[in-house]
């Protein structure tokens, strides 16, 4: 499989479309549920996975086949993702919002009480207080239903930091949920 | 996995059961990106194809042309090597490997004790018109008072004191800082926090005021005492401190064993001690063959 996606990845190096099919087929309805958990949009999830594989294609003289195929686009997609929530900051700064991403909504005992589901809170505090490479570890593991080996190959980590990173992720999560729990 | 308390068992199992949209036909996106895809090539053709239209240069400038590239390629190569070598001349560095301990003296007088794996660097002009260093691992300071602030750079975020005694930790796997005496303040990019006598601070708290913990045992860092403080600790972690310390290695018969947490203050002054500390702790035995050990 990683050797597989190794020459699929030469091969894009080498401007051949049909290894990067092959590579967008494998990997696109999972990036999309990655982007999709971060965005809660379908639209702009959509939007965001195409423009991470137009990106792919357009930056493929400098893709190095060794590294991992789904590090690099999960890297492309979260910047896409910061580079949306900042457009949309700007936009509702001026109309006094608070922003839906990077503020905390923990503080506020009145959105306690309102609170949603614990489940689209553990999203929020997924969403704003893991650092990225915990983040993908987490998103990976309980969407995609992936086991720790899996997403050891896929992100081309040892097995050992998979399993510290979701120890580390529940730490935090625990540690961010306790007003609810 | 590790063992969750039913806590986070249950976040585990909640954080599973989002709704996402479905994703929308694989082949239809396809073809929608293969046409960009076709653009986007066509523009760089047609970039490639103006190039070879150009015409070609002749004469005085053909010949001139590579030695002018020399010329700029030594200038480069000059200008980053520059700051290298000076960097080299200029910077005093401290490294310490694994069962390594080491005191440094600085030239304001403080003093570090860096733990096994570690490294300081700092500028020779320390004390002149600054008190800055970098440390990556885990160092303990000592720091004399004077006007220019103390600061300790990593990888983690900064920490920055007038004068006072602390810990910072900052390895690969965490960063924590501990004070003793005095007032330490720890920033980031982002944000910052102040730390008073006897509170700490670690990876997990994004650098907020309502995140700091207390130093929850006295003999902090524990270190510096010959003692190794686990709370809920994982024991690969443990391990890895052992490994510093020690200069074995360790082994795990089954790999699910990485994942049991340790909790409890042992006695680090010599590895047999520790190791069956470690075996009481874990109610796991383990086999020592010199230089690993195999935990079953």
């Amino acid at each position: 499989m990683a050797e597989q996606e190794q020459i699929l990845l030469q091969g894009v190096k080498n401007s051949d479309k049909t290894a990067f099919h092959k590579l967008f087929s494998d990997f696109h309805d999972t990036l999309f549920r990655f982007v999709a958990y971060r965005v809660q949009d379908a639209d702009l999830a959509e939007d965001i996975a195409q423009e991470t594989f137009f990106r792919v294609w357009r930056t493929r003289e400098s893709i190095q086949p060794k590294k991992s195929f789904f590090s690099l686009i999960a890297r492309i997609s979260t910047n896409l993702c910061y580079d949306h929530f900042r457009h949309m900051e700007v936009r509702h700064r001026h109309e006094d919002l608070i922003p839906e991403f990077g503020k905390s909504h923990f503080d506020d005992p009145e959105a306690v009480n309102q609170a949603a589901t614990l489940q689209e809170e553990i999203q929020k505090v997924v969403n704003n207080k893991l650092p990225d490479k915990c983040r993908n570890i987490f998103i990976l593991s309980r969407i995609e239903g992936k086991s720790n080996p899996e997403i050891a190959e896929l992100l081309d980590l040892s097995v050992r930091t998979v399993e510290n990173q979701i120890y580390r992720a529940l730490k935090v999560l625990k540690k961010n949920l306790k007003n609810y729990l | 996995m590790k063992k969750l308390d039913d806590i986070q068992q249950l976040i585990w199992e909640r954080s599973a059961q989002v709704e996402l949209p479905s994703p929308p036909d694989k082949e239809e996106v396809w073809m929608r990106l293969s046409q960009h895809l076709d653009i986007s090539n066509m523009n760089t053709d047609m970039s490639q194809d103006q190039q070879r239209l150009a015409p070609p240069t002749q004469g005085f400038w053909s010949g001139f042309k590579p030695r002018l590239t020399y010329a700029v390629a030594l200038g480069l190569a000059l200008v980053f090597a520059l700051p290298i070598a000076y960097d080299t001349l200029t910077t005093e560095t401290f490294v310490t490997k694994a069962t390594d301990f080491q005191t440094v003296q600085l030239p304001d007088g403080s003093t570090i004790t860096l733990n096994a794996g570690s490294q300081i660097k700092y500028k020779k002009d320390f004390n002149t018109d600054h008190r800055s260093l970098t440390l990556s691992g885990e160092a303990y300071f000592d720091v004399q008072k004077g006007n220019t602030p103390f600061t300790v750079n990593t990888n983690h975020g900064q920490v920055t004191v007038l004068g006072t005694s602390f810990n910072v930790r900052a390895r690969e796997d965490g960063f924590e800082v501990g004070v003793n005496e005095g007032i330490v303040k720890v920033s980031n990019d982002a944000k910052s926090v102040i730390l008073h006598k006897g509170q700490m601070i670690d990876v997990d708290s994004q650098f907020d005021e309502k995140n700091l913990q207390n130093v929850s045992y006295g003999n902090y860092p524990d270190w510096m005492h010959e003692k190794l403080v686990c709370d809920q600790t994982p024991l690969s972690e443990v391990c890895d401190e052992i490994e510093r310390t020690f200069g074995i290695s360790f082994k795990f018969a089954n790999p699910s064993l990485s994942d049991i947490t340790v909790t409890g203050v042992i006695d680090a002054q010599d590895l047999n001690t520790v190791l069956s500390t470690i075996s009481l702790l874990t109610q796991h035995e383990f086999k020592f063959d010199g230089d690993t050990c195999t935990i079953f």
